[in-house]
């Protein structure tokens, strides 16, 4: 399964993972490869009825340290486009290159907090959030353990560390896995709809951790999301997808300027303008692309 | 925070939950007392009132007691009781970690199993006590025979609990450790093996009748002790007391064995809910 590609980058993220914290994207390779490069990326999967086309000629470039959103109606392929950076499914046609390297095998080289629940429910908080570190292994014990313990304060688990996931509500469990994707510091994330599930509170707080968090740390972030304000405040660029076929309506710059708050935002007739642009998009991008095509 | 439990509400709710077993093992009790009593009642000889079945066919707790006493008094009891429990604890044991480890082994490696999976299938289909004669030639009068016996009951019910497991293990889970580069030894070790502990241990629940019935059988087929012997004995005696004595004892260390299963399981997966945890066992 693990060809010299995969390998190296495998290597590659281990490199990282030794040097520390401060290494981030620049210890993968240098800055003007891009982190994610999709060309001309293509999904079918097969059903009863015959072929059904997921997503449809999508290409995008994410440099390195850019915070991507991607919007768009439910079934347009959103999670399937994540599942073929991670690795875990296959493009039908069309390539991927994860910082300069093709995709082929499961990829090493990120962090991915997909939108079920995959905490191990035989272990508790304290454990899961440590996996990556163990696995890795990352620092020593002492220090894995001061980790865990910080990103759990951060996420307001603390207290609840050693209790198992089955202990814990649905907004807690989805807090627990977003501590363990972002506590080993992968070099870039992709995240399925992280927030959807938590109170508007507990959402702001962790929205406002992960800005805080990106900005340190400058990791290249996919981050899919319904939420329009939420993709207006996070990230560089929105990526709007459309269904039948699942495909690329169009990739909106975001130049609000940072540090953002969601209070400041409210108050700008700019993020109005965006929010009005994505959101007509997002409404147009339902109907068939080329009608008499797809389903 | 809804998820947050507030310890007071969970000791009510414990004390519910042992009120509510007390009413259970109360339950139990009467009826079982019900049922001997019924029995010692309408068992009789034939020519009296009530009497529904001739005592000679069916004997009577009774006297099904009066048996245990005098076997307790001369010792026989532990002596034969003892030798039924190694020999079923044993064959339990090794049972359960050949099953275990070739149900893993058949789970991981898929063409193996695909190749050899009607092999299995077809020795499983061996009527196990047809080998009892087999195995007491290979083995010899005493216990080795029975232990072997044991096994073949055993083994193939955690095989395929085993099997099932591996098979069953959450995608996603594994997924998890595969993205973060895990090795395969530590995918199994995080994933795998807790996964199917959930399955082992229903198969061990499975497997405790079995395992004395197993004993048993082989003991009754040719043995010079053991209960399964007494049961024999009684037999060729036409004392129906006495094999009732003796299939009493079986049962009771058939119970006991269970409530260890229950122990293993409760510290095993203590990670479940505690109200999934005290629903009913698969």
């Amino acid at each position: 399964m693990l060809t010299s590609g995969d390998a190296r980058a495998a290597a590659a993220a281990a490199g990282t993972a030794e040097t520390g914290t401060a290494a981030g994207v620049d210890g993968v390779a240098d800055a003007s490869v891009p982190a994610l490069e999709a060309r001309d990326v293509r999904k079918d999967f097969g059903s009863a009825s015959g072929p059904f086309v997921a997503l449809e000629s999508v290409s995008l470039t994410v440099a390195k340290g850019e915070f991507v959103a991607l919007v768009g109606p439910s079934g347009c392929g959103k999670s399937t486009f994540l599942n073929m950076v991670a690795g875990l499914i296959p493009p039908t046609s069309g390539s991927i290159r994860f910082m300069g390297r093709p995709v082929t095998g499961v990829n090493t080289g990120i962090g991915y907090m997909t939108q079920g629940d995959t905490l191990l429910p035989w272990s508790t908080v304290r454990k899961n959030v440590a996996l990556g570190l163990e696995v890795q292994r990352i620092g020593t014990r002492a220090d894995r353990a001061a980790r865990v313990d910080r990103i759990l304060r951060e996420v307001g688990l603390d207290g609840f560390a050693d209790r198992y996931p089955s202990q814990l509500s649905g907004g807690m469990r989805k807090r627990a896995a977003l501590a363990r994707t972002l506590v080993y510091q992968p070099p870039a994330l992709l995240m399925d709809e992280p927030f959807s599930a938590l109170d508007a509170q507990m959402r702001t707080d962790l929205q406002a951790q992960l800005l805080d968090l990106w900005s340190e740390r400058r990791c290249t972030v996919c981050f899919v999301t319904h939420d329009l304000d939420e993709a207006l405040l996070l990230a560089d660029r929105v990526v709007v997808f459309g269904t039948r076929p699942g495909r690329v309506v169009e990739v909106v710059d975001n130049p609000l300027p940072r540090p953002r708050t969601i209070e400041q935002l409210r108050a700008s007739p700019d993020f109005a303008e965006l929010w009005r642009h994505l959101w007509a998009l997002i409404r147009d991008g339902g109907a068939p692309a080329r009608p008499g095509e797809g389903r | 925070m809804t998820g947050r439990p507030r310890p007071a509400a969970g000791r009510a709710v414990r004390r519910r939950l042992r009120s509510v077993r007390a009413g259970t093992l109360a339950w139990q009790l009467a009826l079982l007392v019900a049922l001997l009593l019924g029995w010692e009642h309408l068992a009789g000889p034939p020519d009296q009132g009530f009497v529904l079945v001739d005592e000679f066919y069916v004997g009577s707790p009774s006297e099904a007691w009066d048996v245990l006493v005098e076997w307790q008094r001369s010792g026989e009891l532990w002596t034969h009781a003892w030798v039924t429990v190694k020999e079923a604890l044993l064959g339990f044991a090794l049972g359960t970690l050949a099953g275990a480890a070739v149900g893993f082994v058949f789970g991981v490696m898929e063409r193996t199993a695909r190749v050899l999976s009607p092999f299995v299938t077809g020795l499983y289909a061996i009527p196990r006590l047809a080998l009892a004669p087999l195995f007491i030639l290979w083995f010899g009068l005493d216990s080795t025979s029975k232990v072997a016996l044991v096994v073949t009951v055993v083994f193939f019910l955690i095989f395929y609990n085993t099997l099932t497991g591996v098979r069953d293990v959450d995608r996603d889970l594994v997924n998890v450790l595969r993205i973060m580069n895990a090795p395969r030894w530590e995918i199994h070790r995080r994933v795998t093996l807790p996964s199917i502990a959930t399955w082992i241990i229903a198969g061990l629940r499975v497997s405790v009748p079995y395992a004395f019935v197993a004993a048993v059988v082989g003991e009754m087929v040719a043995a010079r002790e053991g209960l399964g012997m007494l049961i024999q004995r009684a037999n060729s005696q036409f004392n129906p007391s006495a094999m009732f004595a003796a299939i009493a004892v079986v049962v009771v260390l058939s119970l006991l064995l269970n409530l260890g299963v229950t122990l293993v399981e409760r510290s095993v997966l203590k990670w479940k809910a505690p109200d999934a945890a005290a629903g009913p066992v698969p």
